[in-house]
């Protein structure tokens, strides 16, 4: 089952392709992380998924129906926090995830403010006092509006920046509350420009470049080991004379070996007595593949 | 896709807007009605049939402001509304309702002989004894059947012609045009379209021999048959003056101005002999000529008259010279205006004639001006 | 959803500012007009501001004629240019709509809470008024001692305390209608823009220039169609027998004028790209 699918979705405004020919397929269950440099389209994708952006051309479908005709149907199940969180800012943030919470159809009201001190509690919330919002930190916010996404119990989060103006103990909880609610089957994007955070978090990946997704894949693929092996020792050169050719970049003591296996050549280079200080198979980082695939954001201007 | 329903929406949205403005602006055209004009004419003229009214009158005379004479200038150069109850021709109501925002009233009742003037801005019932033998024009004159019965009582030998219905009041309207012969006056033609059964005029529209029309008075909602005996009582609310005005007041305004009387001919037209009863002659005012090629000299004291001319100067009318003081005319198409102002009074000429008219006979009045 | 609104609404504090602000400008001047007892000339100052310092019982009507052509529309053009594109520019915009609130329902219930503050300030007006002019002008001189009179109609009748009840929640029910239609012509405005100030000086605009072309002799053709043309034909409801033709005509330009403005809202509104 497939929670998000868009065919050929292409926006433009004006004569700015802001998405172009996006297909993207996002399986059930998964923690799917959007990455993509400033004005690669990110947000407008997830607003054409939400409805809020009307496509140019091409189709979404979210949850299995068709976006934005069957929103009202779709909606409710999913639980959105768009570019920041917004709230209105002379009511406190209780009133706020009230109010947000009558706005809209479905959900017994006598139930509303059991529902309202869950989603505050598990934001860590719980106790926030009767100060309107605009008396709140970023984090609070920030929060507050990862609260709102939760209300209704959502089979979907579509989450962008989702840490932004979190301390490192708050991205932490975030972490812990996504991870809870994936294992409860909840389906999870997000997009972030914190690419450890996607790499802690998610368990699959899509990359866009000025408007066009460019790589959809599982990140335990894209992190597969490259088939060198990196080498610390105090005496390189017997290394260069032992593997001659299989060393493909020396760096003072450090070497960067060509070897299908790390542990086999652990052992060689044992047995030919030489001191192995340190030895681990080489993987790409996510920011290496992000950076190979994407060019230049759009807020960097070049001649 | 999501272009073409946006463009449906405002296509929707259009229709709508259309449909609103269609349903105010559309005018059903009127049948076609097969009248004899002067019998109906004769009809017109004949009969006051009892009805209730609204009415809207506009006058576009272009006539410059005339010291003490606001409320006719303001008559002719801006849109009246009148509300009517007619019961019979000396049992009437007519409310002027006025004011810069419309929040005044000044209704007069007209019952047999008596006339009350009831003023909301004044707060008072004034009751008016007697009736003066020549009066300033007021709002109840512009309703439609007044103003039609006056104008083709001025021209009765003047030929009438049919002219197409017109749908007024929502009610079929039978037309016909006066086309005044007597080559002196200025009104070129006058429309009227009455009611074929009841002989009810409900539009009337006067115009100069050539240019647009100048004056329209239209009912624009009537039912027939008399009002409720109610609305034709006036009644003194609580709080307000009520006082008893005789019209003989304004010829005793007249007399202290001590004007000499007026000519016995002037611009070679002769002076009409008013009603009069006794106590309310007007001293010094005259009437002259026929029909619808008419003036009326008016003494004035000398600051409305230096006032007038002003007026008529700034207002783009021609200086007159005259030996003493200093004299002004102001030609609209319709009607024309001559003012002259001598040592200690002032003389105004007003009419349905040509300009030039007016001028000839303020030349020939008795230029008395500074005692030498 | 129109509940969440009224009850957004009745909770800023800006709204309560218009409406105090509205009943504080009549209330200032009738201080004014009972310290120095100087009633302007009729037909001057404000409708019926020269008969009020006989009859407290007329300030309603001198009220609402006072706040009626200039600060009445202002609150109204703030509040409704604030009702779409308020929400954008904090950003709500996009989350009510992912809640998910229809877009056609957003509107409705926007329409409603405007058609609410204009309702209230004018029964706010009317009612204040009602009691600062009673308090410093007392009744008319036909009052039972201690009670209502009736109050003198511009035809000279007098209308007794139900009448004026009657008329006075004729005029209220007009003048609500008629700043409900600016309040639509301030909804579709608010659509078109993020930007809440624009909108509000958008309605702005559009209420002077129907201002500036009503005295026009060349407007004449369009006089019928614009909306301040109508805007007094409530004084006509204090006559006696009431004269309706014009406030029926204003009530019907105004229902277009809400028809018109509310659907132009729902077509730029339905398919509109929210990107705030």
């Amino acid at each position: 089952m497939t929670v998000i699918r868009t065919a050929s979705l292409t926006k433009r405004f004006g004569r700015v392709t802001a998405v172009n020919g996006v297909d993207l397929t996002v399986p059930a269950g998964v923690r799917f992380g959007l990455l993509g440099p400033n004005g690669s389209g990110k947000t407008t994708l997830v607003r054409m998924l939400l409805g809020l952006v009307h496509p140019t051309s091409g189709s979404v479908e979210l949850l299995g129906r068709a976006m934005p005709r069957h929103a009202a149907d779709v909606l409710p199940r999913v639980g959105a926090l768009v570019e920041n969180p917004a709230a209105w800012p002379h009511l406190s943030g209780r009133a706020n995830l009230r109010l947000l919470d009558a706005a809209g159809r479905g959900g017994r009201g006598r139930d509303r403010k059991a529902r309202v001190e869950d989603v505050l509690a598990r934001v860590g919330l719980a106790g926030v006092d009767r100060r309107p919002v605009k008396a709140y930190s970023l984090g609070m916010r920030q929060r507050l509006g990862i609260a709102a996404a939760l209300l209704r119990g959502p089979e979907l989060l579509l989450l962008d920046e989702p840490t932004n103006g979190l301390d490192p103990r708050g991205i932490g909880e975030m972490r812990e509350l996504l991870l809870g609610l994936s294992a409860s089957g909840v389906t999870v994007v997000l997009s972030s420009h914190l690419l450890s955070e996607v790499e802690a978090l998610c368990t699959r990946v899509g990359v866009m470049d000025a408007g066009r997704l460019v790589l959809t894949e599982d990140l335990d693929v894209l992190r597969s080991p490259t088939g060198h092996v990196r080498v610390r020792t105090p005496d390189p050169g017997s290394v260069v004379g032992l593997l001659n050719g299989q060393v493909v970049h020396r760096d003072g003591d450090a070497l960067l070996v060509r070897a299908p296996d790390a542990g086999v050549l652990n052992a060689q280079l044992v047995a030919a007595g030489i001191t192995v200080t340190e030895l681990s198979a080489e993987r790409r980082s996510l920011e290496q593949v992000v950076l190979e695939l994407t060019g230049a954001g759009s807020d960097r201007v070049d001649p | 896709m999501a272009g073409q329903r946006f463009s449906r929406r405002w296509l929707l949205v259009a229709a709508g807007a259309a449909a609103i403005v269609g349903v105010s602006a559309v005018q059903l055209p009127a049948a076609a009605l097969d009248v004899d004009a002067e019998a109906l004419r004769r009809c017109i003229r004949a009969e006051v049939p009892p009805y209730v009214g609204y009415a809207e009158a506009s006058g576009r005379l272009g006539l410059p402001e005339i010291p003490q004479l606001e409320s006719v200038t303001t008559l002719l150069t801006t849109t009246t509304r009148i509300r009517s109850y007619v019961a019979g021709a000396d049992r009437w109501r007519a409310d002027q309702l006025t004011g810069a925002l419309g929040d005044s009233e000044r209704d007069t009742y007209h019952l047999g002989a008596a006339e009350y003037v009831w003023d909301f801005g004044g707060n008072q019932l004034t009751r008016v004894l007697g009736q003066a033998p020549l009066r300033l024009p007021r709002a109840g004159d512009l309703l439609p059947p007044d103003l039609a019965r006056r104008m083709l009582g001025l021209a009765p030998g003047d030929p009438v012609t049919a002219i197409p219905a017109r749908r007024i009041a929502g009610r079929d309207a039978a037309g016909i045009r006066l086309v005044p012969t007597d080559p002196d006056t200025t009104v070129g033609r006058v429309d009227i379209w009455a009611d074929p059964t009841t002989a009810l005029p409900l539009r009337v529209e006067i115009a100069a021999r050539t240019g647009p029309t100048l004056l329209v008075s239209e009912l624009l909602e009537v039912t027939d048959g008399p009002p409720d005996p109610a609305v034709l009582r006036p009644v003194v609310p609580p709080g307000a003056g009520a006082v008893t005005a005789s019209a003989a007041d304004l010829s005793g305004a007249l007399r202290d101005l001590r004007a000499p009387p007026a000519p016995a001919r002037l611009a070679g037209r002769a002076r009409l002999t008013l009603p009069s009863t006794p106590g309310s002659d007007l001293p010094g005012v005259g009437v002259y000529g026929t029909g619808l090629a008419g003036f009326v000299l008016i003494p004035t004291g000398r600051d409305v008259a230096d006032r007038a001319v002003d007026g008529a100067t700034a207002a783009g009318g021609t200086a007159i010279p005259v030996p003493f003081g200093r004299a002004a005319r102001i030609g609209t198409p319709l009607l024309s205006v001559a003012v002259r102002s001598t040592g200690r009074r002032g003389s105004l000429l007003i009419g349905t004639v040509a300009a030039d008219v007016l001028q000839q006979a303020l030349l020939e009045l008795p230029a008395r001006g500074r005692p030498s | 959803m129109i509940g969440v609104e009224l009850r957004l609404m009745l909770r800023r504090r800006r709204v309560w500012l218009c409406w105090v602000l509205l009943c504080a400008i009549p209330a200032l001047v009738a201080v004014l007009l009972a310290v120095t007892n100087l009633a302007p000339a009729p037909g001057q100052g404000g409708a019926f501001l020269s008969a009020v310092t006989s009859d407290g019982q007329l300030f309603p009507a001198a009220a609402l004629a006072l706040v009626l052509p200039v600060f009445l529309p202002i609150t109204v053009a703030l509040v409704s240019g604030d009702a779409v594109a308020g929400e954008a520019s904090t950003g709500m915009l996009r989350y009510l709509l992912v809640r998910p609130v229809g877009r056609l329902r957003l509107l409705t219930a926007k329409l409603v809470s405007v058609g609410a503050f204009v309702l209230l300030a004018v029964v706010f007006v009317t009612i204040t008024s009602y009691i600062v002019g009673v308090l410093l002008f007392g009744f008319g001189a036909d009052a039972a001692v201690g009670g209502a009179g009736g109050i003198t109609s511009l035809s000279g009748v007098v209308l007794t305390p139900l009448q004026l009840a009657g008329r006075t929640a004729a005029t209220v029910g007009y003048l609500a209608l008629c700043m409900l239609a600016i309040g639509a012509i301030g909804l579709f405005f608010s659509t078109l823009t993020d930007s809440p100030l624009a909108a509000a000086l958008g309605v702005l605009a559009f209420v002077v220039v129907s201002a500036i072309l009503l005295p026009l002799d060349a407007a004449a053709g369009i006089r019928f169609y614009l909306p301040t043309t109508h805007w007094l034909a409530w004084i006509d409801l204090f006559r006696d027998p009431i004269l309706w033709r014009a406030v029926r005509e204003g009530v019907f330009v105004q229902l277009g004028y809400i028809v018109v403005a509310f659907g132009a809202a729902w077509a730029n509104f339905a398919t509109k790209d929210v990107t705030s």
